[in-house]
């Protein structure tokens, strides 16, 4: 069963359709990758994808489930996560403050008022195993507005990954980031469990190849090309594409 | 990493026996029992006008501060809950705690209707709905004269029997204590709790709270139902108070008075709402007992707030200590 079909989506902004009538299949454990120049379409699919914007048309399926109707907090209830293109923390709290509500967001307690967060021993062990890996652990009381942005774009998928998803939506992980860090963010997605599929978007062709089973190429709000990223590598229509838009080999 | 940073690990919640808190419940066990033996009745009832503010205040903060839902309608919940127990108590006889009970549950319920319209709004505008709101209700109390007494209000409400008659102007202060300190060990131990903490990330950031599986619409509504609750507590402590109570419970003046206190004291921060509160009533008594001009005083005080300590007299502190420790390493 594929963990994500979009059906014929159309999202009409006034008179421009930022998405025209695409239909995209995301395998169980695949990782996608969705490029295109600037204005494609594609952060608007993510959105659709994960509720923030309803569509004009069409249908969206989550693990054989129509979701289409669903707020967004119950899409992520049922195994959807999403990183934003411009980082979207919890900037005035600390890393710890940012895991922890991360963290909880689909425990049972999460709505619980009259006891502490701190007694609830196992969200507080998984915050600190999760810094852990990640290095932030001696990050831990700094206050995330503070941190340098490569930091927080790492945060920003981390966090994602709280929610133990089946389906990631990574918008663009990698924009402004060192050639260091980028390294860094794509051997974090490389070493998800293919438990995980990933849907992402990115800029960067040389990571995008590095990571992608499958691409997916959206311009003007249409699909243009679909395939291995070795089809796609020297796909014509993709060649015209990033020639016309003068982005060929990413922006940065 | 040394043993001593580990320790620190979970520096953000070490349960109630931190410092401030232990330090604070003492000072107010013994001003209490002082002001209470020692003081004359009206010196006592300013303190209990302090606490009574205090309670409000921090409800507000729980709104304002911590989860970035700026309310200049919250006299509403004050006034709402000692206008209903008030009439209650007086025209359906029932006795104080029953219609104490009662009070509180038209707060709450006024809450959630309220908030099913408010927070439909974007944030922008929760400030003026709010305001509109709580200026139905003061505009009712005003005009319903058969019911509310319109601008005279509903005098001759007793104070409460419990066990012993809670009349002295000592004993009301022990007991408005008493209900001070049990409001603030809940409100505490709630914005320290999960739902505090997701109280907090809807402050910084909703649509981030959306994209995490929170559902930010549910926890506004139940904390503005909790905020009003407390808000409604404060209203019916004052109503016993001052035996009295009339429009301006209701009042936007009221609802920015409170604001002011939050604001001050540092949103977010429970207990500079508490501090807010005691240098209002402090500034409104002291200040009008050598001029008549005491709300210009009050207002430039509170200019010299929003130019010097924009963020509050907590915050101001806690960084002026933080910067002359920082200095003397
Ligand atoms: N909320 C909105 N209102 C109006 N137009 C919008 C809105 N969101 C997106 N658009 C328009 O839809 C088109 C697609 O935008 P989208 O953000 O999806 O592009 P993108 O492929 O993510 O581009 P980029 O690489 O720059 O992030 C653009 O022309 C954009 O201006
Ligand atoms: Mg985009």
């Amino acid at each position: 069963m594929n963990v994500l079909s979009v059906r014929s989506l159309t999202r009409a902004f006034g008179g421009l359709k930022a998405l025209d009538d695409v239909s995209i299949e995301v395998a169980t454990g695949e990782r996608r990758v969705l490029i295109g120049t600037n204005g494609a379409g594609k952060t608007t699919l993510f959105n659709l994808v994960n509720g923030q914007i309803a569509p004009t048309a069409g249908s969206i399926w989550l693990m054989g489930e129509d979701i289409t109707g669903l707020p967004v907090h119950e899409r992520v209830r049922r195994g959807m996560a999403r990183t934003f293109q411009i980082t979207s923390l919890f900037g005035g709290l600390s890393v710890y403050e940012n895991m922890l509500i991360a963290q909880q967001a689909l425990s049972p307690q999460h709505f619980r008022m009259t006891r502490p967060a701190s007694h609830f021993e196992a969200t507080r062990e998984e915050v600190r195993a999760t810094l852990e890996q990640w290095h932030l652990w001696h990050l831990r009381d700094e206050k995330v507005a503070t941190l340098s942005y490569g930091v927080q774009r790492q945060l920003e998928v981390i966090l994602a990954l709280a929610s133990k998803p089946r389906l990631l939506l990574l918008d663009e992980p990698m924009a402004g980031l060192s050639v260091e860090e980028t390294h860094h963010v794509t051997d974090i997605v490389l070493a998800l469990d293919r438990s995980i599929s990933v849907l992402m978007i990115e800029h960067d062709l040389e990571a995008a190849f590095r990571i992608a089973d499958r691409v997916t190429a959206l311009d003007q709000g249409c699909i243009v090309a679909d395939g291995t990223a070795d089809e796609i590598r020297n796909a014509a229509a993709l060649q015209r594409i990033y020639t016309r838009g003068g982005a060929l080999g990413g922006r940065s | 990493m040394g043993p001593i940073r580990m320790a620190r690990a979970s520096g953000w919640g070490e349960g109630l026996l931190r410092p401030m808190p232990v330090a604070g419940g003492a000072i107010l066990v013994v001003v209490v029992l002082a002001v209470a033996a020692f003081l004359p009745a009206y010196q006592t009832e300013l303190v209990t006008q302090m606490l009574i503010y205090a309670i409000f205040a921090m409800s507000l903060d729980l709104l304002v501060g911590y989860t970035g839902l700026p309310s200049l309608g919250h006299s509403a919940y004050f006034g709402l809950a000692a206008y209903a127990t008030a009439l209650l108590a007086l025209k359906l006889a029932l006795p104080f705690w029953l219609a104490a009970a009662l009070g509180l549950a038209c707060a709450v319920i006024g809450a959630f209707l309220f908030n099913l319209l408010a927070l439909r709004t974007a944030r922008a505008y929760y400030l003026m709905i709010t305001l509109a709101l709580s200026q139905v209700l003061w505009s009712l109390a005003v005009s319903w004269t058969d019911v509310t007494g319109g601008d005279n209000g509903l005098p001759g409400i007793a104070r409460p029997v419990l066990g012993i008659r809670l009349d002295g102007a000592g004993v009301w202060l022990v007991f408005v204590a008493l209900v001070f300190a049990v409001s603030t060990l809940v409100m505490w131990t709630l914005v320290r709790s999960p739902f505090g903490y997701a109280l907090r990330g809807i402050r910084e950031n909703e649509e981030r709270m959306k994209a995490l599986g929170y559902d930010v619409w549910r926890y506004k509504l139940l904390v503005s139902m909790v905020a009003a609750f407390f808000a409604g507590v404060a209203g019916i402590l004052f109503l016993s108070l001052n035996s009295f109570v009339g429009p301006q419970a209701l009042s936007i003046a009221l609802s920015a008075q409170v604001l002011l206190m939050v604001l001050v004291g540092a949103a977010g921060t429970l207990f500079g709402s508490i501090f807010g509160a005691v240098a209002f009533v402090l500034l409104q008594n002291v200040v009008s007992s050598w001029t008549e001009r005491w709300l210009f005083v009050v207002g430039a005080v509170y200019v010299l707030f929003a130019l010097f300590a924009p963020a509050g007299a907590l915050v101001w502190v806690r960084e002026r200590l933080r910067s002359s420790r920082g200095r003397s390493r």
